[in-house]
């Protein structure tokens, strides 16, 4: 007879999807809205977090609905919140 | 590359959103489906690009994020159009080149022949024309393969040809027919007389020779034979091979008149020219009148651009006038031309023989001038008659 195995009770549906190419690329799927845009420093909001990327000559590769990709050399990744 | 190709045809604008906060018009584009391309930080503000037609969407999102927005540049193929909007001319004469360009495309312009060392190319591209394959013909109705086989039945000389169409030019590859080599025969012969004479030299290869110098032979008579009886009461047969040269004598006579026209072209000329555009003929000159009789030749200069023959030809017709001459011949001016015609006869129709004498007199008739030539020639008379050795 089969076990049953317990349910994952982790919430990951409003959880932002980031992935990265090396540090030259990030792109974070499920964000909310650019807060900040300089070329040092882009803030984003991923639902109940904001991202904070720093680095040098960021730029906005590509914004939509809920998906924003970042180029440039990246130095330093933080969940503000 | 496509993207960017469908930018320009759409048009896009470059603009500057200034304000305080200048990344919640990014964020309301966004939401809203309003595409904005390569947004970048600019002092006070943001810049981004955006299709043209999307730019009145902006202002509203523009007005409710607190920026203002201003256009930096315009790109693309509405705008080019808008500038031309007044220039009506313009517009139909690129669409008058567009169409003539497609239209044009679907002739053959030229053609050219490679291959063709010996054989005549104006005799290949009569051929071609009577199979459909001429300057200005379209090029839907060219069967290449039937063209080919045609061609060919008809030209003897040639043994491979393909047309290949390139656009609007075709060229036309044929390989000749290699000739046949010459088979030297081996089968044994006599050397015979071809003609009377009197036997100046004799150089014989091989065979026995039955005549002396100065001997005085018939046409038909052996002169180096082929058979050799051996010491040993056989026989040998050979392939005689020599060069008789003998003297002859011959009569040629010519009757001339002592008045006779004949038409000679004059000074007078008439250029006409007419500019070929494909099948189209246009006069190119106001040259009228003619003359009562007259000789044409013609002259076709084809454009060239980069190698490639255009479709487009001037072709010069010349009209030249005939006068009719009467000539009347006096005893030494008869005598001048029996001498002339002599000439090219010995030219053109006894290039092998040696003119030893000439013996040239010019008897006045009632209806003109009697010429008559006595030439003692020197030629070779060896013939070469093969026979069989089951005789």
């Amino acid at each position: 007879m089969k076990k049953k195995l317990p349910a994952v009770r982790l919430d990951l549906g409003t959880a932002p999807l980031i992935e990265m190419v090396g540090n030259r690329r990030i792109t974070v799927e499920g964000s909310t809205g650019i807060l900040f845009y300089e070329t040092g420093c882009i803030k984003l909001s991923a639902g109940n977090m904001v991202l904070s990327i720093e680095g040098r000559g960021l730029s906005l590769h590509c914004v939509s609905g809920s998906c924003v990709e970042v180029e440039g050399f990246i130095t330093k990744l933080e969940f503000l919140s | 590359m496509l993207v960017s190709i469908l930018r320009y045809i759409k048009g896009s604008v470059r603009f500057t959103a200034t304000g305080n906060s200048p990344e919640r018009l990014l964020n309301l584009a966004a939401a809203r489906g309003v595409p904005l391309w390569n947004p970048q930080p600019v002092e006070g503000g943001i810049s981004a690009g955006m299709p043209a037609r999307d730019y009145r969407a902006i202002r509203p999102m523009a007005k409710r994020a607190r920026v203002r927005t201003k256009v930096t540049n315009k790109r693309g193929l509405p705008f080019v159009l808008r500038k031309c909007r007044g220039r009506a001319g313009l517009l139909a004469g690129a669409a008058a080149g567009v169409i003539l360009l497609v239209v044009l495309s679907q002739f053959l312009w030229s053609y050219e022949i490679v291959g063709a060392n010996h054989v005549s190319e104006q005799a290949i591209r009569d051929v071609l024309a009577q199979n459909g394959i001429v300057q200005g013909v379209s090029k839907a109705s060219i069967d290449v393969e039937q063209a080919e086989r045609a061609s060919l039945r008809k030209l003897d000389t040639l043994s491979w040809m393909s047309v290949n169409i390139q656009g609007c030019t075709a060229c036309v590859e044929v390989r000749e027919k290699d000739k046949k080599p010459d088979i030297k025969s081996l089968n044994p012969a006599n050397i015979k007389a071809s003609r009377d004479g009197v036997i100046k030299e004799i150089r014989a290869r091989q065979g026995f020779t039955q005549v002396q110098k100065g001997s005085g032979v018939i046409k038909g008579q052996l002169l180096v034979s082929g058979i050799n009886p051996t010491k040993q009461g056989g026989t040998r047969y050979v392939r005689a091979d020599a060069d008789i040269m003998a003297e002859y004598t011959e009569e040629k006579s010519l009757n001339l008149p002592k008045q006779f026209d004949y038409y000679s072209i004059s000074e007078n000329k008439i250029d006409r020219r007419r500019l070929k555009i494909l099948w189209l003929e246009l006069p190119a000159s106001l040259s009228f009148g003619g003359f009562e009789h007259t000789a044409y030749t013609f002259r076709e200069e084809a454009l060239q651009i980069g190698g490639k023959t255009v479709p487009l030809s001037l072709r010069t017709e010349t009209a030249c006038e005939l006068t009719l001459q009467t000539v009347s011949l006096s005893k030494a001016q008869a005598e001048r031309v029996f001498r002339r015609h002599l000439l090219l006869m010995e030219l053109f129709c006894q290039p092998d023989t040696k003119v030893v004498n000439r013996q040239i007199t010019v008897k006045e008739t009632k209806a003109g001038y009697s010429c008559t030539a006595i030439c003692t020639n020197c030629e070779n008379i060896a013939q070469t008659a093969e026979f069989s050795v089951t005789e």
